[in-house]
Order: C-alpha cells, then structure tokens, then sequence
C-alpha cells in the first residue's frame, strides 16, 4: 500500500465513512457532525439562500452515504466531499426551476430564531455583493480559496478543472472585484 | 520577472502562497521597490478579507437530525450491509462478477444436491419401460422397480 494511502486511511473521516459504507449509522452521524458546519458554510456563501443552502447540504449527505461503500482513502475525505457539495451547488444554481409540490416540505425553523435571522441579514452585505458580482465557477474558487482555505491543487480537484484554470479564475475575479470595489489609497 | 506586470500578474498567487522559493523572492525583491505593486497587493489583502470576514448564520439546530432522518428512510431497504440491491448498486465490477460466481456456484450444488436425492425411490436394477401410449402418440415411460 503507497504510503499517502496509508496516512490517508488514518484520517478520521476516512475511517467514519468507510464504517457507514458497511452501514453503521452512528458514524455516519458522527461524519455528518464533524462535516455539516463547513458544507453549510460553503453552500450559503455561495447560494445567498439558507433553505436551499440546507437542501443541498442534506442532499451531499445523502450522495456520500450512497457512494460510501466505493469510498477509498486515495484522496483527502475534504476534497472528496467538497467535490459533491460543489457539484451540487454548481448544478443547483444553473438547473434552478421551481418545484411543485402537493406537502410542503419541512424546513428548519429559523424564522423562530430573532439572533439567527439578524444574523442571516448582517451576514457580511459587502461580501454579498462582492460574491454577486462574480461569475459561478470565480464565486466558487474564491469560496473553497478564502473561506475554506483549500490549496489551488485542492480547489482544483473539488470543481474538476486544472490547478492553471483556478488561477486564471481567481485572477480574474480579483480583477472584476478590484473593479468594483472602491479602495482606500494607501 | 522584473517588470511591474509580470510581477502583477503573480501577485495572487504570491498572496495565496502558490509561488515557488525563488518566485516568490522575486516578488518579495520588487516590492521593495515599487509602491504600485504593494498597492495592488494591498487590494488583493482587502478582498480577501472581505471573504474572510463574512461568517455564514449558524448551522440549522436540527440540521443533523434532518439529514440522520433522511438518511434512515434511504437504508429502508437501501442501507448498505442489508439490501441486495444496495449492495449491486455500489459494488464495483470485480465485486459483481464475484458475487455472480458465488450465485451459480450455489446454483450448482443446489442442483447436484437435489438431483441426488430426487430418484430415491429408483434402484439400482429399475429399467424404463413402455407403459402406454397417448392419443397423441408420444410413449409415455417410467421406471419401473424390478421388484415389482
């Protein structure tokens, strides 16, 4: 066994989800904890949306519970799972289209919440309209880049593109945002 | 490398510490020097904090217990470890072609079990013989013990 594999299969994820492939429920469960807070962090910033930030996050789950049994460790569990919450919200935000339903689905109960809707509105406006400005894929590569802190060769990996073509991407969306946004001189 | 432009075109790069040991000395030696390029780099620090400072709203409190929920519903009759269909569904094609070996090598013991208990009432000694005919004409045959 190639020695990156090795350490790789020490990853505790890995391991968590090698275990739900045999189908054991409790670490799934733990996966999904140690998981949830940066798939929902990515898929909002990018979506601007918690109801469908929420729908894609279940829906990631689910897609890696599926895959769990042809899991293996040759890449990092992050890259791996940020590839399909990726996916997901690339293919949620071009697919887009109202669905029509006879129950309405349940949702998190957030309008309960008065500090966790202030919260959903205060949520960096400048950033809002910073993200808005930019294309899907350059929203995308900024998102994995500065709010996940992937590596290019990792954001390359998770969006299915080459390291070269997150650089052009992350180049030209500075150079849109630096367009847009009205700096200080220093 | 030296020139503003070059050195512009490197600068997220630089910020985002994908540059080489010797690229990124290069970089650092014309910052030194040019007050447009650490301008530029400035800039490039402020995006980047604006991202950093946008913090996502907490994650839904029962978010985990939705997708557990979910995730329930999917093993009824899809998890994995318990349903054949499942299994067929994620296993890779070495594991089928395994698993279909296993399927007929079962299938052949099976036969070769039921075939050797079936003719119990036939002994060694039972001849087939001519019973009868049918209006259609076929002979119909069976075996007869020899004792009898």
């Amino acid at each position: 066994m190639p020695e990156n594999v090795t350490s790789l299969s020490e990853d505790r994820d890995a391991l968590l989800l090698a275990r739900a492939g045999t189908g054991d429920f409790s670490a799934f469960e733990e996966l999904v904890r140690r998981n949830q807070a940066a798939a929902w962090s990515l898929a909002f910033h990018y979506l601007s949306d918690p109801i469908e930030a929420e729908d894609v996050v279940q829906e990631a789950f689910l897609k890696l519970l599926r895959s769990a049994p042809r899991y293996r460790p040759i890449a990092k569990f992050r890259t791996y799972f940020s590839q399909i919450v990726v996916r997901l919200c690339l293919d949620f935000r071009s697919k887009k289209h109202p669905v029509y339903c006879d129950i309405m689905p349940e949702r998190a109960d957030m309008g309960s919440n008065p500090e966790v809707l202030l919260s959903i509105k205060e949520t960096g406006n400048e950033l809002k309209r910073a993200l808005s400005d930019l294309p899907t894929t350059q929203r995308m590569a900024f998102l994995l880049r500065h709010l996940d802190g992937f590596t290019y060769s990792e954001i390359a990996k998770a969006m299915n593109i080459s390291a070269k073509a997150v650089d052009s991407l992350l180049q030209r969306g500075r150079q849109t945002l630096r367009s847009q946004f009205h700096f200080s001189p220093k | 490398m030296s020139d503003c432009r070059a050195i512009q075109n490197c600068l997220g790069r630089y910020f985002d510490g994908e540059l080489s040991p010797v690229e990124r000395r290069l970089v650092e030696d014309h910052l030194k020097q040019c007050n447009r390029c650490r301008a530029d780099l400035q800039e490039i620090r402020e995006i980047a904090g604006v991202f950093q400072e946008g913090i996502a709203p907490p994650v839904p409190s029962d978010l985990t217990q939705r997708i557990m929920g979910k995730a329930r519903s999917l093993a009824n009759g899809a998890l994995p470890g318990y349903s054949l269909l499942w299994c067929w569904k994620n296993w890779s094609f070495s594991m089928r072609f395994a698993a279909l070996g296993v399927a007929a090598a079962a299938c052949y013991i099976g036969i070769v079990i039921g075939s050797a208990s079936l003719p119990s009432s036939r002994r060694a000694g039972d001849e087939m013989q001519w019973i009868g005919t049918t209006s259609r004409g076929p002979i119909v045959t069976a075996y007869v013990g020899s004792a009898r």
